[in-house]
């Protein structure tokens, strides 16, 4: 049988359903089709027009749901939020400050809701406006392969991020946070979304390394001492320095691999040099982690994470060094040893707390 | 006395010549002596070689989409000549590059002649195509020319960075060829539009997406060659794989190995150790479903034709009879 294929103008009722994700009748067919966007032509403008392909529901092939949650909610970059977290909280309660166990799981389901909100959105947001097509092979792809509809992953993130949003105020309100925390808090909430919704053109300057390495580093770090103790320490403004660093190292590992198809700083500066400053920036992260501990007082703790980090590092840049191109098959595992660094940090840090 | 370039009388391209004849298909050679100087030792015997053995498969796709659009005969030369001169200098480059020491049962180029002359030769050609190209006057096509000349070398820079890089995966590869194979597919529909003037951008979108999916059916047919499939004419097999190169069916086949099976894999010398690696039934399992997915290409393809219905004129919609024979053949090769 061959593969059914039909093209509607984006402004037709039909497309929208078929974007959304409704079923498709068919004649007497007892069985639902869904239609899967493959391609969009003259995007953003009146003529807009997608080509969906038309599949049996029960031919899509959908995985186990942990498997497409798994892909959806791209766990494995919640180590990016919840590692700095758990570090602070770690370390501040080995040196003596009592906590209950349930105000750090509130932090971090919040912190949950919100990264499931922010990338099931991004990802709804993309489909809708024709950026992620099966064609392009950006986003998730859930959606693209009919594995989840788009107007359930609409549901589930405005329902997440709505809820995180709503829970993390009531912390805040219950805790009688200080202004500055309240300030921190929206300060990073804010960059996050500038993050996932922010205009090309930005992508092109630092304003998105900028963002990253403020709200996964120090406002991250300092936020969750400022939230128990009402203070920051150097430490942990150190630290959560470190935790953006190793942040905004695995966005541009990612981006590196991607510079034939999207326009980013590293775009700019090109293979060659983006290749050398990242080989740089790895071969140097031991020695950050090392001296400003180091200068901090806290010589176990530099010694521990610069020596974590250069054993990552050397496989890092083993990988880095291998690639010729921006297609190159050693990029692809590199932001996962990236986020493996940046956790063995959070691990360092829990260690040497605890020892 | 060496003649200098700049001495040799103008030949102006006429737009309209009252001479020009209406078009007609068995008309056509792209290569005459007469378009190149004799005062450079050897370069017609090399060009003479060259295009005496190709199929000129590009050249007819030219012919027969442009029959339908009503191009005078001059306008089809021009643009048959300008895409068997860019594919042949590409194919002067690529035997270079790969070291290749044969290409259509001879010598290539390279050694037959020298490196040097090889490079040049092609250099050559992409110079002429853009002396013819100009002279005809059209700037949009001028332009859409030198942007596809440059997309067809960033894919040649980029696939020689993929050279043993036994993990590579197929979305890279289909990157490659996008910018290699399918740009001067997607040139062969699109130009002839250009010369009839017809600029219309949701047409030239639509034909940018089919000439697409023609140059990776196109590609993906010739990876199976490598691989014995299909392969009617005999063409010598694993040639990709024993140059270091996994091709988008090799990177396929080796999606589900292990590391180890993997390193085997740039080991295999024949096609019997490839499948005794793989194993005979799976090896014919990931066939049929690499061939089902590029029957889904074949489909859209097909779809996207009759899309092109409502942008064609009442005397051009013979074209769509032309176009949608394309991709079948393109692929089963025959089969």
């Amino acid at each position: 049988m061959p593969t059914e294929f039909v093209t509607l103008l984006r402004s037709e009722v039909k497309c929208r359903d078929c974007l959304l994700g409704q079923s498709i009748p068919h004649g007497q067919e007892p069985s639902e089709r869904f239609a899967l966007p493959v391609k969009s032509f003259a995007v953003g403008s009146p003529q807009e027009r997608i080509t969906f392909q038309l599949v049996k529901a029960d031919e899509i092939g959908r995985p186990s749901m942990w498997k497409v949650l798994f892909w959806a909610l791209r766990l494995p970059l919640l180590t990016l939020s919840w590692t700095p977290v758990v570090a602070v909280w770690v370390w501040l309660w080995a040196g003596g400050y009592e906590f209950k166990a349930q105000d750090l799981f509130l932090v971090l389901g919040n912190l949950f809701l919100l990264h499931m909100g922010v990338f099931l959105l991004n990802d709804y947001w993309d489909h809708m406006r024709g950026v992620d097509r099966l064609s392009s092979r950006r986003g998730s792809q859930v959606i693209q392969r009919g594995w989840l509809r788009a107007w359930q992953v609409r549901l589930w993130g405005w329902a997440a991020l709505v809820t995180g949003g709503l829970l993390g105020t009531g912390i805040l309100l219950w805790s009688r946070a200080s202004l500055e925390l309240w300030v921190l808090v929206f300060g990073a909430a804010f960059a996050v979304l500038i993050l996932a919704w922010s205009p090309r053109k930005l992508r092109r300057w630092a304003l998105t390394e900028l963002l990253i390495l403020l709200s996964l580093g120090p406002l991250l770090t300092c936020g969750s001492m400022m939230f128990w103790l009402g203070s920051c320490s150097p430490e942990i403004g150190a630290l959560g320095l470190g935790f953006g660093v190793l942040a905004l190292l695995s966005f541009h590992l990612r981006s590196l691999g991607a510079l034939l198809s999207e326009k980013s700083l590293l775009g700019r500066l090109g293979f060659d040099l983006s290749h050398r400053l990242l080989s740089v920036e790895i071969a140097l992260l031991p020695v950050f982690f090392a001296f400003v501990f180091w200068a901090l007082g806290e010589f176990r703790l530099g010694l521990v994470l610069g020596a974590l980090v250069l054993f990552v590092g050397l496989k890092l840049l083993q990988l880095l060094v291998q690639s010729r191109s921006s297609l190159s098959s050693s990029l692809r595992p590199l932001r996962a040893w990236a986020l493996l660094m940046h956790f063995s940090v959070g691990v360092g840090v829990a260690l040497v707390a605890l020892m | 006395m060496v003649q200098s370039p700049m001495d040799a009388p103008e030949r102006p391209f006429p737009a309209k010549p009252p001479t020009a004849k209406p078009f007609q298909l068995s008309d056509l050679k792209v290569f005459s002596a007469r378009d190149f100087p004799s005062y450079l030792p050897k370069l017609n015997s090399l060009y003479d070689e060259l295009f005496s053995s190709g199929k000129g498969f590009r050249s007819r796709l030219i012919q027969m989409i442009s029959s339908p659009l009503g191009l005078r005969s001059d306008q089809v030369h021009l643009l048959a000549q300008t895409i068997e001169f860019i594919h042949n200098a590409s194919l002067l480059h690529d035997d270079l590059v790969d070291r290749s020491a044969l290409r259509r049962n001879k010598p290539t180029a390279w050694l037959k002649y020298s490196p040097e002359y090889a490079v040049l030769a092609g250099d050559y050609l992409l110079a002429r195509v853009m002396v013819n190209l100009s002279r005809y006057g059209n700037l949009s096509l001028i332009q859409y020319t030198a942007e596809i000349i440059s997309d067809l070398l960033e894919g040649e820079w980029i696939q020689d960075t993929l050279i043993d890089d036994w993990n590579v995966g197929l979305g890279q590869l289909d990157q490659v060829h996008n910018l290699k194979t399918a740009s001067l597919f997607k040139w062969c529909l699109r130009a002839p539009f250009l010369a009839q003037e017809n600029y219309d951008k949701a047409l030239h979108e639509l034909l940018d997406e089919m000439g697409s999916i023609l140059g990776l059916l196109f590609q993906r047919s010739d990876d199976l060659l490598d691989f014995d499939v299909r392969n009617h004419e005999g063409k010598a097999i694993l040639g990709d794989l024993k140059s270091g190169y996994l091709n988008s069916f090799g990177a396929f086949l080796a999606h589900e190995l292990s590391s180890s099976q993997r390193a085997q894999l740039k080991g295999c010398q024949s096609l019997d150790e490839v499948q005794a690696l793989v194993g005979p039934e799976r090896f014919q399992q990931r066939l049929e479903d690499f061939d089902k997915i590029n029957q889904q290409f074949i489909d859209l393809y097909l779809h996207h034709a009759d899309s092109l219905k409502e942008m064609l004129g009442k005397g051009e919609l013979s074209l769509l009879e032309t176009l949608k024979k394309l991709p079948g053949p393109l692929y089963w090769r025959g089969s």
